[in-house]
This record gives C-alpha cells, sequence and structure tokens, in this order.
C-alpha cells in the first residue's frame, strides 16, 4: 500500500482510532487490494463510532452537533440531523435496498474517502459514486425522517 | 420495491434534479403517466434535496485535516489560485488546508486557507462569509494576523492572509517544561489585540493557544479571528459561536460556560479564553481538562482550575486577575480586556522589567522558586490600594501559599485533633501508637514525645467536639476525661504531674483569648449549648447574652468549638443542626447580640483556628459528604475556599497565636519509604524501618550518584523531588497530570529523565538534577511498560538511555543516545522496562505480559540476545544490585516479597518474608547495596505542621 491517497485515509482512521489499529496489526494483515483495505477501514470506521455513539447513549435532538470523542481534542462533527445510530440503523435499511449505495456512504462518511477513492474501491466511475451518493442521501434523510415510502 | 422499480425511480430522481426546479412536478407527473405510486416515492425523495447539501457533507470523525472530500492532501502545490501561486503545504487547520503561497502581483507572501466544499456549494452562506471576511479585513492591528481577501478559482475557494512565520503558542506551550518564559508579554500582546479587536465589535470566539502565533522577534500574532462566526451555518439561529453550530472540529478546553451551555456568545468568551490560555502559559496545563469533551465541560461548568498549579512567586494581582476572567458567571467575569492592560502597566511601573522575565523566546524553563523575588512581590501587594477599591470581591489568596509543609509523626496507627501551643512551639494530639488512644505531647524540632495519658482512663475520643487544648499561657493542657454524661474537664501542666480539675459538669471546649489569655469562652453541653464567658482560671462565669435565645439554642440546634478571634473583638463558632451535621460558622460578639453567620457550608464543621483578624481556617466536609477538607474564611468578604487540593483529608486544624504556624492532622491514603537490608537469611518485618525523607509523602525512590529523588506532592498532584544533603526540594512538576512512575537517574546523579503525557502519548522529559534544562528525548517514542516501575534506565556512562516503547516501524526495546542521534532499535516486539547493569554490558527487560506475570530478557547493548536464568516477575520490578552480580526483584502476587536472581550462579534466592501490610509499588537499593528502599501506600493518618513565611 502505498500512494499519499492511502496515507490520507490512514491518516484520518489512524488518528480517531490508534487503539484499535493496533489491534488490527494492519501491517500484518494481507490486503487483497487497496479496494479491501479501503473497504475494511470504512466498515471498521462505522463500527467504531456507532458503537461509541450508542454506548454513550447520545442522541441527537434538535440542532447542534453530537458530541462523541476519542480523546480530548476531537469533537465529532455532525450536521443537522445527525445520530450516528439512526443513521447506522437507516444505513443498514438502505443496504437491503441497494448495497452499493450503501457501500459509498459508508466509505465517504465514515470512511472519509475522495470520491476518487471510492469509485477506485468499488470499480465504478466518479459520476457512478457521484449519483449513488446523491440518491443515497435522499434515501438517508427520508428514512431518518420517518416518512412512509414503498420501502419501509 | 423490485431492482427494477428502484432503478426506475432513481433514473426519475435524476432526471427531475437535472431540471430546474418549477419545472420538476410538471416533468414528474409527465413521466410518471399515471403511476401515482411512483410519482409520490420519487417526491418523497426529492423533499429531501434541501436538506441534501449540508447532509453528511463532513465525514463522522473529521479530524482537524480532511480539508474536502473531494482532494487528496496537499494536491494544490503547484496551482495557481488568482494572483497567488500555491508553493506549499503548512499544514492543516480546524477549516482546512492553509498553504504558502506567493502573491505576484505585490511581491510578498501569502497563506492561504482552503475553504471546505460546504462554502462554495451553499450560496447563503457563502456571501455571509464574505460580509464577515470583510468587516475583518478592517482590523488592523499588529497583533492580529490580517485578513487579505478571499481568492476562488476552478472551484477552489480560498481564504488569504497573512502569513506569520513561528511556532504557534500550543507548540512553546508543548515543548516547555515548566511555565513559559515571557508569559506577561505574551499575555500581554493578546490583550492588547482582543482589546481592538471588542472595539470594532469583534469576537474572536475561538481563542486558544493553537491560533496564536508567536514570530521569531517574539511578537504575537492571533489567527483566525472571527472566523467561527463566519463559518457557521445558519443566520436566522441565534448567534452560537462556532462550538456549538455545526460542524465542529476542535478541543472543547477553551469554551466558555456560556458557550457550554448554548447561549450567546460575547467579548466576555474571549476574556473567558484568555484566562484559560494565561492560565495554560503560567503552568504548562489546561485550566480545564477531562477525558472526554463531556469530562471537559463538566469542568469548566462546575470546577475551579488547579490554581495551586500557579508558580509559587506568582504576584497576588496576576492571581486576582486569573480568578476575574475565569468567574463561570459572565456577569461576573472582568468585563472589559483593556483591564487587563492597565493591571499589566501597573505590575510594570511597580516591577519594572518584570514583564520580560526569562529571555524571548527560546529560554528554558527557569526553576519556579526564582521565577519573582518575594520582596518584590509584597511591593506589588502593597501598591494595589486602588484595583482593590474599584473591583469587586474576589476570592481571597490562599493563607497557605507558599508555606512549608513537614511531617510530624510518621507513625503507624491513627493520630487525630492536633493542637498547638499559642507560642506555637508545643503540638498535642491524640495518637492510639501504644494501643489505645492516648494524649501524646512534643516540642516542636525535638522529635521527642510524651504520653499524657498513659495513667489515666482513656481519653474521650472526640469527633467533633474539641476535647483537649492548650491553656492560654501555654503552660497547660486542658483535656475531656471520661465518659458522657459525667464528661469533665482536668488541666495537666506540660511537665506532667496530677491533673485537677476545671470547670463545671458539662462545660467544654474551652477557649482563651489570643490577644491577652485573660479571657475564657467556652459552651456548656447541654440541650442548647449556650455560651459563657470567665476569666482565665474559669471562675466569673456568665452567659454570653443572645437575643431570641431560645431560637439559636432550641433543642436539635448545636453549639460548639468556640474561638477568639485574633483581636479579641469575636467569638467564632460553630452553630447549626445536629441530627444532620448542617452547621456553618457564626461569629458573636463577647458582649452580646444577634450571631451572624459567616458561611453557607451546610454541612459538618470542626476546629476553628483564626490566623489573623481576617481570616479563619476550619475543617469541614461538603455537602455531599466528601472529605473533610480544609478552608479558609475571609472573614470580611464572608468568603470561603477551599485551601488545598488533592485527595488529603483534614480532620484537625490549630493555629499558634501570631497564625505563622498551623498543625494539622491529615488522614489520606500515604505513601511513604521504608528500607529492608539485604540479610543472609530472610528479612522479617522487624527488620523494616521507616526511611526518612523530610517530605510528608514520598513515593518511586531513586537513587543517583549522592542524591535520593523520587515522587511527591505538597497537598496537590505529585512532582518530582530530590533529597541531597538531608534538604528535600522539589525539582519540577509535570505539566500534564501528576508524575505517576519512577524518574530514571543517570549513575552520577546529575541528569534525570522523566516520563511526560502529551497527547495520549508519553516521552521521556531529560533534565539536570535541578530541574533545569529540560528538553524532551526521542518524541517519535511512544513509550510503554509497566508505569509503576519506571520505563526507562541510563546507561552507566550516561551517554544512552533505554527505553521500551513503540515507534512509527512498531513496538521494541530502544538505546537513545543523549546527543540527540536516532534511536537505536535493540529488540523488535513488545518488551519493556529495561535496566542496564553497572558494568554496562546487559540490558534486562521484561517480554510480552502472559498471566500477569514477564519472563526476565536480556540483550546486550549491541542488540545480541542474552540469555538468563528462567525467573517470571511483577512487570517491571527488578532493579540490579550495584556490583552487578544479580537482580532483586519481585515476583508476582500473592507474596510482596523480594527475591534475589544470581546471575553468575544462576539460582535464586529470597530475601524477605514480610507480612502483607500494605501496597508496594516501586523500590530501589542503595548505592552501597546494603538496603533496598522501597514504598508503601497505606491508610494512615499524620500530623502536619504548616510553616507560613511573612
Amino acid at each position: 500500500m502505498k500512494g499519499e491517497r492511502v496515507g490520507h485515509t490512514l491518516q484520518a482512521t489512524a488518528l480517531v482510532n490508534e487503539a484499535y489499529l493496533r489491534l488490527i496489526e494492519v501491517q500484518q494483515v494481507r490486503w487483497q487490494n487497496r479496494a479491501h483495505f479501503f473497504a475494511m477501514a470504512a466498515r471498521l470506521m462505522r463500527r467504531i463510532l456507532v458503537d461509541a455513539a450508542r454506548s454513550r447513549g447520545y442522541q441527537k435532538r434538535g440542532g447542534g452537533a453530537s458530541v462523541l470523542s476519542f480523546d480530548e481534542a476531537l469533537v465529532v462533527s455532525s450536521e443537522p440531523g445527525h445520530d450516528l445510530v439512526a443513521l447506522d440503523e437507516a444505513l443498514t435499511a438502505l443496504s437491503a435496498v441497494d448495497s452499493r449505495k450503501s457501500q459509498v456512504v459508508e466509505m465517504r462518511f465514515f470512511g472519509g474517502l475522495s470520491v476518487d477513492e471510492t469509485a477506485e474501491a468499488l470499480h465504478v466511475s466518479r459520476d457512478t459514486v457521484k449519483r449513488d451518493w446523491k440518491m443515497a442521501k435522499l434515501w438517508l434523510l427520508r428514512e431518518l425522517r420517518g416518512v412512509e415510502h414503498d420501502d419501509a | 420495491m423490485t431492482p427494477d422499480r428502484w432503478r426506475q425511480v432513481e433514473d426519475l430522481c435524476h432526471a427531475a434534479l437535472a431540471r430546474a426546479a418549477g419545472e420538476r412536478a410538471a416533468f414528474l407527473a409527465k413521466a410518471c403517466a399515471g403511476d401515482d405510486a411512483l410519482q409520490r416515492e420519487v417526491e418523497s425523495l426529492l423533499a429531501q434535496e434541501s436538506s441534501a447539501a449540508g447532509f453528511m457533507s463532513v465525514p463522522a470523525a473529521a479530524v482537524a485535516g480532511s480539508a474536502g472530500l473531494d482532494h487528496a492532501k496537499g494536491t494544490l502545490v503547484g496551482r495557481r489560485l488568482g494572483p497567488y501561486a500555491i508553493r506549499s503545504l503548512l499544514g492543516v487547520g480546524g477549516m482546512g488546508e492553509v498553504y504558502r503561497a506567493y502573491d505576484h502581483t505585490l511581491g510578498r507572501e501569502v497563506a492561504i486557507k482552503v475553504l471546505p466544499p460546504a462554502f462554495t456549494t451553499d450560496p447563503e452562506r457563502r456571501a455571509r462569509f464574505e460580509r464577515e471576511a470583510r468587516m475583518l479585513a478592517t482590523l488592523n492591528h499588529p497583533h492580529i494576523g490580517a485578513i487579505y481577501g478571499v481568492e476562488e478559482a476552478d472551484g477552489v475557494r480560498g481564504l488569504v492572509l497573512e502569513l506569520v512565520e513561528g511556532e504557534t503558542l500550543a507548540e512553546r506551550i508543548a515543548r516547555t517544561v515548566g511555565p513559559v518564559a515571557g508569559a506577561l508579554t505574551i499575555a500581554r500582546q493578546i490583550a492588547d489585540a482582543l482589546e481592538a479587536a471588542h472595539e470594532k465589535g469583534i469576537v474572536h470566539r475561538d481563542l486558544k493557544p493553537a491560533n496564536i502565533k508567536i514570530t521569531p522577534d517574539g511578537a504575537v500574532k492571533i489567527l483566525d479571528f472571527g472566523l467561527a462566526k463566519a463559518a457557521s451555518t445558519d443566520s436566522s439561529r441565534r448567534d452560537l459561536g462556532e462550538s456549538r453550530v455545526g460542524a465542529i472540529l476542535g478541543t472543547a478546553a477553551y469554551m466558555s460556560p456560556e458557550q457550554a451551555r448554548g447561549h450567546s456568545v460575547d467579548k466576555r468568551t474571549d476574556i473567558w479564553a484568555f484566562g484559560c490560555v494565561f492560565y495554560e502559559m503560567l503552568t504548562g496545563r489546561l485550566a480545564f481538562a477531562g477525558d472526554t469533551v463531556s469530562d471537559t465541560i463538566a469542568k469548566i461548568l462546575e470546577r475551579e482550575p488547579d490554581w495551586s498549579a500557579l508558580p509559587a512567586a506568582t504576584p497576588a494581582p496576576i492571581r486576582r486577575l486569573l480568578l476575574h476572567c475565569l468567574a463561570k458567571d459572565p456577569k461576573q467575569r472582568l468585563r472589559d480586556i483593556g483591564d487587563v492592560r492597565i493591571e499589566f502597566d501597573t505590575i510594570d511601573k511597580a516591577l519594572p522589567g518584570l514583564s520580560d522575565v526569562g529571555a524571548m523566546p527560546s529560554a528554558s524553563a527557569r526553576s519556579l522558586t526564582t521565577w519573582l523575588p518575594w520582596a518584590a512581590v509584597a511591593a506589588v501587594a502593597a501598591g494595589f490600594g486602588i484595583w482593590e477599591a474599584t473591583r469587586p470581591p474576589t476570592v481571597p489568596e490562599n493563607p497557605l501559599a507558599n508555606a512549608q509543609f513537614s511531617r510530624f509523626t510518621d507513625w503507624e496507627g491513627t493520630e487525630a485533633g492536633a493542637e498547638i501551643s499559642p507560642d506555637g512551639r508545643f503540638v498535642a494530639f491524640l495518637a492510639d501508637r501504644d494501643g489505645e488512644f492516648d494524649l501524646w505531647l512534643s516540642q516542636v524540632g525535638t522529635g521527642r514525645f510524651v504520653n499524657l495519658t498513659s495513667d489515666i482512663p482513656p481519653l474521650v475520643q472526640g469527633s467533633i467536639l474539641r476535647t483537649f487544648g492548650f491553656t492560654g499561657d501555654g503552660a497547660e493542657i486542658w483535656m475531656s476525661t471520661g465518659r458522657e454524661p459525667e464528661r469533665k474537664q482536668q488541666l495537666v501542666p506540660l511537665t506532667g504531674g496530677t491533673p485537677r480539675p476545671f470547670l463545671g459538669d458539662g462545660d467544654s471546649a474551652p477557649s482563651w483569648s489570643s490577644d491577652d489569655g485573660a479571657r475564657l469562652v467556652y459552651f456548656n453541653n447541654s440541650p442548647g449549648d449556650r455560651l459563657f464567658l470567665a476569666d482565665r482560671s474559669g471562675a466569673d462565669a456568665t452567659e454570653i447574652p443572645v437575643p431570641a435565645k431560645e431560637e439559636f439554642f432550641k433543642s436539635g440546634m448545636h453549639t460548639h468549638n468556640p474561638v477568639w478571634s485574633a483581636d479579641g473583638e469575636w467569638i467564632y463558632l460553630v452553630h447549626g443542626l445536629d441530627p444532620t451535621a448542617d452547621m456553618d460558622v457564626w461569629r458573636v460578639r463577647p458582649s452580646g447580640g444577634s450571631p451572624e453567620r459567616l458561611t453557607q457550608q451546610n454541612a459538618a464543621i470542626d476546629f476553628l483556628a483564626p490566623l489573623n483578624p481576617r481570616t479563619l481556617l476550619y475543617v469541614a466536609r461538603t455537602k455531599d459528604r466528601s472529605g473533610p477538607w480544609l478552608w479558609a474564611l475571609d472573614v470580611e468578604r464572608k468568603v470561603t475556599q477551599r485551601v488545598t487540593s488533592g485527595l488529603d483529608g483534614f480532620t484537625s486544624v490549630s493555629a499558634s497565636r501570631d497564625g505563622r504556624r498551623v498543625v494539622v492532622t491529615m488522614a489520606n491514603p500515604t505513601s511513604s519509604l521504608w528500607r529492608v537490608p539485604l540479610l543472609d537469611r530472610p528479612a522479617e518485618d522487624r527488620d523494616v524501618h521507616p526511611y526518612s525523607v523530610p517530605t510528608v509523602r514520598a513515593l518511586a525512590p531513586r537513587f543517583g550518584g549522592t542524591s535520593l529523588f523520587y515522587l511527591s506532592a505538597r497537598g496537590t498532584g505529585d512532582g518530582l523531588w530530590r533529597v541531597q544533603d538531608g534538604e528535600a526540594s522539589e525539582i519540577w512538576k509535570g505539566a500534564d497530570a501528576a508524575l505517576s512512575e519512577p524518574p530514571a537517574v543517570s549513575r552520577d546523579g546529575r541528569r534525570v529523565a522523566v516520563v511526560v503525557r502529551q497527547e495520549g502519548k508519553r516521552h521521556l522529559a531529560i533534565m539536570s538534577a535541578d530541574g533545569t534544562n529540560s528538553r524532551t528525548l526521542a518524541a517519535a517514542i511512544d513509550i510503554q511498560g509497566a508505569a509503576s516501575q519506571g520505563s526507562a534506565d541510563w546507561s552507566p556512562d550516561g551517554d544512552w538511555i533505554a527505553v521500551g516503547g513503540r515507534n512509527a516501524q512498531g513496538p521494541g526495546l530502544f538505546k537513545i543516545p543523549l546527543d540527540g542521534g536516532p534511536p537505536v532499535r535493540l529488540v523488535a516486539g513488545q518488551a519493556n522496562n529495561p535496566v542496564w547493569s553497572p558494568d554496562g554490558k546487559l540490558i534486562v527487560y521484561s517480554g510480552p505480559q502472559t498471566s500477569g506475570q514477564v519472563a526476565l530478557l536480556g540483550v546486550r547493548p549491541d542488540g545480541v540476545a542474552v540469555k538468563l536464568p528462567p525467573v517470571r516477575v511483577r512487570g517491571g520490578a527488578y532493579r540490579f544490585l550495584p556490583n552487578g552480580t544479580g537482580l532483586v526483584y519481585v515476583p508476582t502476587n500473592p507474596s510482596l516479597d523480594f527475591w534475589l536472581v544470581d546471575l553468575e550462579k544462576k539460582i535464586t534466592r529470597q530475601l524477605t518474608r514480610l507480612s502483607n501490610q500494605g501496597k508496594l509499588n516501586t523500590f530501589d537499593i542503595t548505592r552501597d547495596g546494603s538496603e533496598i528502599v522501597f514504598d508503601r501506600s497505606r491508610e494512615n493518618s499524620d500530623i502536619v505542621l504548616i510553616d507560613r513565611p511573612e
């Protein structure tokens, strides 16, 4: 694994959950390819963040950020409407409808990957990622707001 | 929903979004051609469109660093942004990447902060941001980083800023051990900048050391002024400050209480942040720090900073200033940052050159006690009359500041109720050293103790009532004997002799007037506890008249422990509801009158000790029953403060007549040093003796040269101490939390290495044996290992330090050269707590831990492994004998015994057979190899003498 893109992703991951990376012993695992690594990292991030949110019992209420941290200097941002636990559930529901879109969200939002990195990881074009991202956001927003729809 | 249907929905969504908003409804109606369900489905999704831009626009765990989702780090280098050529990446800030760029039109270098996509896409946000930036651009001040403009090109939008060279204040604080040199000058410049901005109605909102730069010539530049407001997402909402609105990427440590609560922000928020920054410069630690953001916020809202962490010689006006800036209620806080400038000006006049204490910018940390001469401080305090009169009352200074604490007893068992004679020469106290509680007497400085009641029936051990004390002339001791209800007072001369009766039935806790000793006050232990005055011998008793006394002294109310004020004008007493221990300190005129309440403690209070006409020390718990702690009451302002921080509980306090000497009983989990000899047979309990050091608390001993180093504390977190020629002095105090592991001392005792925590990692700080010339060593290595045993060790020649830890390549055992070269990895994998043999040829360390034990492993300084006798030890608990023939170690629990492994003969033998008497943490071996010195912690109480200066 080389190249500054990987470094960028790793940095975000590493800074946030150094302890977990140690557990994984990143260097010892044989990654099949970059895509595999990115997917795993994003999934791990999602799990860690959601577990932490769940255990702290922080639920988003109205405006303002949820406050979630791994060390004193980090405050997790979240734009309006965010409750990581609810988002996680909504994302799981989305994966039943369209797993690729769910993966795009997982990689971009939890893994912090760029459009290009996501496209490479999923073996699709940039445009596909952008369209997936757009649709996924609409779908998730609707789901989070509890609007009735066909997939419910 | 079928996959096909879903695809249909998707396509329709994208197609509709491609059209103008007004056309979508019509387009959909046509495209769905009567399929209502499909149309509803698509419409319900499209309805989310307006929120979609801001939804998940920043990754879930965005660290300051991911500037945007769509370009990897530093890729703008080499591009042009308008007239600016982007040269290199400077770093990553809270709102995006910052580049160094060159302005071709003006021929100067600038900094460009690339803004996140949210600023490019949302037009409303962008417009508001521009308005703000324009206003900020009018701020023209030498200590504020200027904003030159906003530039946009190719979808990249950047804020063009003044390029400020130099380190941030955060970096300086991090690399300085102890207070930052020139802190006053820096603070003053910050205050000047804030004053200029506030005058224009601009509030910074996010002031913190990371936003403050110090140029190479020592000038301060504050960056990111007011950008927090510019960055807020919703103008219609109340201005909540960056910390609360939308994306927060930063630290909560500088948030003001009103910010944390979501109230609106104004210039007083900046003043709070200024207080935090100033505090941090002076102490090297955060004013409010917690393990998590919520802990930090809790501290901001509920706790005071550790005021005792301020350097001992911090002038009183500076302390008051800090208190005033960090008042939690904004209405009580310093209102105008301009007052800070006035303050500093006055200090400058009183002590010219004070602001320049310490060379700037790269002086090393100075010894704390030489920062300011005490006489100069007094001069400053005296000259502050004007300031005092115009400022609202603040918390009084700590009457125990700069006091000398020394242990008076280090006996086993419990001591209680210590009292000091009026002249300060004798101390009397209860102790159960001989089995039952007796009254003991000692003359300060003699080290000799006399049991006064060995022939007398056991003393009543009063929990809140004073049961003994010195008479006004200091020649006799009164004490209570017998049990309720036949409690009687007796007098016994200091020199011993037969006790004689004193006072009447139920009369308790007499206290002599301190000015002349001619008068006596006591209370009668009957329902109501009424107060009486008498002459020095107890005769001519009269009741102190109190109007509505039925109310004050009614049944259930309790009054006790009356004492005279230092000037004889008042009687202080403890009064309150007995069953619930809801007590407070009151006072009444000896001639009678309505008693006046002085505190709002509402908790159990004992022992009142007046220090001077204005200050009263007392012992009390808090409402939540924690404590008991030591408190000081400013009688004039009726303001109370807790006098010591830390975990030490105080169960008694008593002061000499001149208030210079105070004696307290401290009940606390303490740690002290003990010694046990290395004998041919296993040593037993009777062979163990205390190892005397001048401080009250001692742990983690390390010998080096002719000194002993250890950790100790003056009522608060542990620092590093050294005993040299019988004198102990604190040489270093951690910038972060208290030190918790033994230092590594060079063989000649001239240098010391300490492990400090910084941002979740542990690094070595090296310094001279007097605490000067400190610097970080090998910051790339995060130290691991059993902290209580000491993680590092010096080579005998002093050129290397061995340490177990992990760096970018993984865990291992390293030797670090002191000359600044790179660390050398000796062992790969988990390897901790190394000890270097006296001949320098072997390093012994711990392997990975299994079942709570580690194996002792060996390596030569050139990296070749050495096989050692198979010994399993408690992690890190081993030290070389000075002659190098073997190691003393502690095997794992349950025994707390020392063993020896002889490396030549490859045998082990047991050195001690002790009963389990307290937790053993760290040990070392004396230079001559004859004794093991170890620390033991236990619940204990001790009498402590406090000598106040002035």
